[in-house]
């Protein structure tokens, strides 16, 4: 989900046009060193239609078609003005690494870099959102290294989600289940025609699937949520709580499927009514498979991990009658993969310390917010991720305080106070890699223009080499190890 | 000229079965990654030689795992259910020296994958295969594959509840299923065809519970079972694959399920097959009757010891804490149910479904102790140790850790006594493990752990040591104790290169992995595929063209081992 809530409308019509100018930094280019001389320009030819993938929100649609054109791209995301906003985002103009605010080569960036982080004592690593999987396994591994801590953005709007599914596991399906079977639809707290557009067209509402010849005509859909919902206008039914009450509901909903005595509710404090509820739980049961994604607004206040707890509890007992999901709607780039990549690589999705040589995981300690708030970090590195959209003004002080890097492919305006800057290539044109769906299916995504600026892949692995180089710089002399 | 450069390991005790070797003190040598043939003098004349002395060790081929969950959604997924499973255990720590640079990882039952590759490693095995990715996650699972360091790799694809096979089976198009077969195992980077439950997962998903006989039909496709086993078995024959259906049967861990193991067995009328983790599929009594539950081990292995098309692995349950991760979606249900413990499950579109939930096997428990019993009567039973691997289905039953305890098990009557004394009392009535003295040899155990699984899986460069051969080797510290000596390799060489030294992880993860992915390019019919693309884009949520994993990228982070498989 959109950490900003952008808004943003279906409009009808094929493509719009982005100057290309925004896209390279063509004519600036030369005036820059460049690791190696990147060629600036396409990659394919002129004219060519180029399939693309989106990854303007997790729904990563694959049906994008781009056309680069002498001088512009043209893009055509189906009707998605979020994509079109995805697809122009790209650097403004201005060199591709800085220290001290001072322009430099990128190698000696990486070599300023390297320096700050194997000089710290207790580094923060924290993004890894808008980078393709390739380039989150080096980040994970140049924090093994360090022995940082390492933190992507699900400690800020899915570590709730992440919580809850060690409380009580999860029941995941691909998008493709949901639109083959589903009969029931629940939108909690979740509002996808402003931060998922195509969600619903693509996968959930609309589509005729095997089980669901008939498309829309064939579910029942639920929107839960106190606030103005767009996505509500298509709904069966739209229940408006009063906010806060999510987990009161929820837990009522969970009796109610299992057939217990609810007592008293309150439906004036709720702001639903008992009979509005005993309807839904028994459609819940009698559907033929049904979901519940839940998004940003189940996730919010206190004990927001015991809302995405009650949800997945809710549809384990629904399994007791009927097959039943509970899904997170998860936002742009490619969180569902860096949070893989670092839990494959060390056992945790986020929330990691290896200062100790092994990782470690205590969300609440190792995550980002709390680091910063407690001013622990004595460096950090920020990774593909646009800093004042998860850190607050305080912790963008805390981190104002010590040396800190970014790279990425971000506006320099986000990075003022950073002693390294080294910007690259951007994720939604110039990149070829490894991205997951926010189901975690993985697409492979493919540069259709070249940049001169390089990939985050190549970058982190050189930051990562250069950083072996200095700790092992740092060893006792050679001895006679065994090889 | 270049000289040559050569490695002798020098004086060890062989056993290297598939060459008849057993227990012969020889030299073994090897070049660039392989075994040769002594050299001639003049060879060695122009040729610099390393010499390891070998004396006073026994010998053996890296073991080859054929059957284990390592990589992938699923074993993703069940790390991140389970932080305190890891807490529990000892974690791998990174380690960072002039020479040596090795990754932290976080271990319990679902270790992290460097400390995957390392645990491996340090127990003597230099290849292991994961035996249940569905291929829309073929590309996840190389990717972890990429972060697996030290042993060889691939996976088998679940195809037994994929739609596209389904309905060809049930409008017996066999030459179709055939091509998508071809196609999907290229498309995914694959290297054998799994079935998990056939029917079974795709009943379930479809809110009609699950198949439990050979000839129920799938209501809405209208297949059977005995259709599934049988023409996949087919199409992996025909396909020249070099290694059969990998079949997981319907009824897994219910009561009486040996009725359906064999009718299984039987419906392949001659075809090879592999049926996996049988102990989970040899039960006696009847459902829902927990008194009549016992062993059918007798029986089947009977019939398996006439049936030589037939291989096994055994899936050995071990007592302790570990997670249960299945294809078998209906299965994690049940378990969820019978255990009260957490749940994940995880379905895919138009080919799988997953189930993972936590367990802990207590010898003290009657079911647990008996199955634990039941995989010891196979491994004793099975005659012709060539068709039966030593498994746990980790972490299914345990962790692959406990392979040496297995082989103490099975090396060792009285130590078997000794876990037979602890377990419960029950299992002496049910199971006839007591009265089975069969001790196994080093040999035997060279075959069962690495000779006989790159043999039933068509590796030929796998778990042996004659000329050509990978040079994947095992050196133990003989000890009467076979618990600590397979425990603790005195040292592993992986492509010819020493990879532990006396628990030492000697590599640099700083420096790309040498490791290779195995899988299959057996081919298929062109004119198959604009109907398997039609049916794939109505249907699934991407572009068919992101569908295959880019064969590019994966020669980066892996060799490309195409098998002997036979063009069509
Ligand atoms: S729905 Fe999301 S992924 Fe799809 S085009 Fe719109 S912004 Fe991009
Ligand atoms: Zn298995």
């Amino acid at each position: 989900m959109d950490p900003k809530g952008n808004q943003s409308t279906k409009v009808s019509g094929s493509g719009i046009l982005i100057n290309i100018n925004q896209l390279c930094i063509s004519a600036h280019a030369l005036v820059f060193r460049m690791p190696s001389p990147l060629p600036v320009g396409f990659a394919n030819s002129l004219g060519i239609s180029q399939p693309a993938i989106c990854a303007g929100c997790g729904c990563l649609c694959d049906d994008i078609v781009l056309r680069p054109q002498e001088d512009n791209l043209e893009v055509n995301t189906r009707g998605c003005v979020k994509g079109q906003e995805w697809f122009s985002q790209t650097t403004a103009t201005g060199p591709p690494a800085l220290v001290d605010g001072k322009q430099v080569s990128l190698a000696e960036a990486i070599q300023h870099a390297a320096l700050v982080l194997c000089q710290a004592n207790n580094s923060l690593i924290f993004g890894l959102e808008r980078i393709t999987c390739e380039a989150a396994a080096r980040v994970v591994a140049m924090a093994d290294w360090l022995g940082a801590n390492l933190d992507t953005t699900a400690s800020f709007n899915q570590g709730p989600t992440g919580l809850a599914f060690q409380g009580v596991g999860e029941i995941a399906c691909s998008l493709g289940e949901v639109r083959n079977r589903a009969d029931f639809v629940v939108f909690w707290g979740a509002d996808p025609d402003r931060t998922h557009p195509r969600h619903t067209e693509r996968y959930s509402i609309h589509p005729p699937g095997i089980h669901v010849p008939l498309g829309r005509r064939g579910r029942f859909v639920v929107v839960v949520d106190p606030e103005d919902n767009q996505t509500a206008r298509q709904a069966d039914l739209w229940l408006k709580p009063k906010p806060g009450r999510d987990f009161e509901i929820l837990w009522t909903l969970r009796a109610l499927v299992q057939g217990l005595d609810v007592g008293n509710f309150d439906e004036e404090a709720n702001g639903v009514g008992i009979d509005q509820l005993c309807e839904l739980a028994a459609k819940m049961k009698s559907c033929r498979f049904g979901v519940l994604f839940f998004g940003q607004g189940l996730m919010t206040g206190t004990g927001h991990h015991l809302n995405a707890d009650a949800a997945v509890g809710l549809a384990h007992d629904i399994n007791a009658h009927t097959r039943f999901y509970a899904r997170p709607l998860r936002g742009a780039g490619n969180p569902t993969g860096s949070d893989s990549v670092a839990c494959w690589q060390t056992g945790y999705p986020f929330g990691i310390n290896l200062a100790r040589g092994f990782p470690k995981y205590n969300p609440g300690e190792f995550t980002t917010a709390a680091l910063l708030e407690r001013n622990e970090p004595d460096a950090a590195l920020l990774v593909g991720v646009k800093p004042s959209d998860y850190l607050s003004q305080n912790h963008l002080k805390s981190l104002a305080g010590i040396p800190w890097i970014m790279v990425g492919n971000v506006d320099l305006k986000e990075s003022v106070s950073a002693k390294v800057v080294i910007r690259t290539a951007p994720l939604a044109t110039a990149t070829t890699g490894t991205v997951y769906r926010m189901d975690d299916i993985s697409l492979p995504l493919k540069a259709v223009i070249s940049s001169p600026l390089a990939s985050d892949e190549e970058v982190l692995a050189q930051l990562e080499f250069a950083i072996l180089a200095q700790l092992r710089a740092g060893l006792p002399a050679k001895s006679g190890e065994p090889v | 000229m270049a000289r040559r450069e050569l490695t002798v390991l020098a004086g060890g005790t062989v056993y290297d079965p598939a060459n008849q070797i057993d227990g012969r003190v020889m030299d073994l040598w090897m070049e660039l990654g392989r075994m040769i043939a002594p050299p001639s003098s003049r060879e060695l004349e122009e040729s610099t030689v390393r010499r390891i002395d070998a004396t006073g060790y026994v010998v053996m081929p890296g073991g080859v795992d054929m059957h284990s969950h390592i990589a992938g959604p699923k074993v993703n997924l069940a790390r991140r259910m389970r932080p305190e499973d890891k807490r529990q255990t000892t974690p791998v720590e990174r380690h960072l020296s002039h020479h040596r640079a090795t990754r932290s990882g976080s271990t319990g039952s679902v270790p992290s994958t460097f400390a995957t590759g390392y645990l491996y490693s340090g127990l003597g095995y230099t290849t292991a295969f994961d035996a249940a990715i569905a291929p829309l996650a073929a590309r996840h699972a190389h990717e972890e594959f990429r972060d697996t360091p030290l042993i060889d790799k691939g996976f088998f694809i679940l195809l037994g509840n994929n739609h596209y096979a389904l309905s060809q089976i049930a409008k017996g198009e066999q030459e179709r299923l055939k091509a998508f077969a071809g196609w999907i195992l290229e498309a995914a980077g694959a290297y054998a065809i799994k079935v998990v439950n056939p029917g079974g997962v795709e009943a379930w998903k479809s809110g009609m519970g699950n198949i439990h006989s050979l000839d129920e039909p799938l209501p809405h496709i209208g297949c059977t079972a005995r259709q599934v086993v049988r023409g996949l078995a087919q199409a992996a024959m025909d396909l020249g694959l070099p290694h059969p259906i990998h079949v997981h049967c319907n009824n897994l861990g219910l009561p009486g399920n040996f009725n359906t193991t064999l009718a299984t067995m039987e419906a392949l009328e001659g075809r090879k097959a592999h049926f996996t983790h049988i102990q989970f599929h040899s039960y006696g009594g009847k459902t829902g009757d927990q008194s009549t539950f016992c062993s059918k081990t007798a029986e089947l292995a009977e019939w398996f010891n006439n049936h030589p098309e037939i291989t096994v692995d055994v899936g050995q349950v071990m007592f302790g804490e570990t997670t249960s991760m299945t294809g078998d979606g209906p299965l994690g249900y049940f378990l969820h149910k019978v255990t009260g413990r957490r749940w994940t499950s995880a379905d895919t579109e138009l080919e799988a479904g997953c189930g993972i939930v936590p367990i802990t096997y207590r010898e003290k428990k009657m079911v647990h102790a008996l199955q634990w019993a039941i995989g010891l009567e196979w491994y004793l039973l099975a005659q012709d140790p060539w068709r039966i691997a030593m498994s746990t289905d980790h972490p299914n039953g345990g962790s692959f850790l406990a392979y040496p305890e297995i082989i103490a098990l099975l090396m060792d009557k009285g130590h078997r006594d000794e876990a037979l004394k602890r377990a419960h009392p029950g299992i002496l009535m049910r199971s006839r493990l007591a009265e089975l003295t069969r001790e196994y040899t080093l040999n035997e155990i060279a075959i069962i752990t690495r000779a006989a699984p790159a043999r039933m899986l068509g590796l030929v460069n796998k778990g042996s040591l004659a000329p050509g051969a990978d040079a994947d080797i095992t050196l133990y510290q003989p000890d009467h104790d076979k618990r600590r000596m397979f425990a603790l390799p005195r040292m592993v060489i992986k492509s010819g290169r020493v990879v532990v030294d006396d628990g030492d992880i000697l590599t640099d993860e700083g420096v790309p992995d040498s490791t290779r992915t195995w899988m299959v390019r057996p081919g298929f019919d062109p004119g198959a595929l604009p109907d398997i693309r039609k049916w794939f884009e109505s249907h699934y949520t991407l572009r068919f063209d992101n569908y295959p994993v880019e064969i590019e990228r994966l020669e980066k982070i892996a060799a490309l081992s195409p098998c002997g498989a036979k063009k069509p």
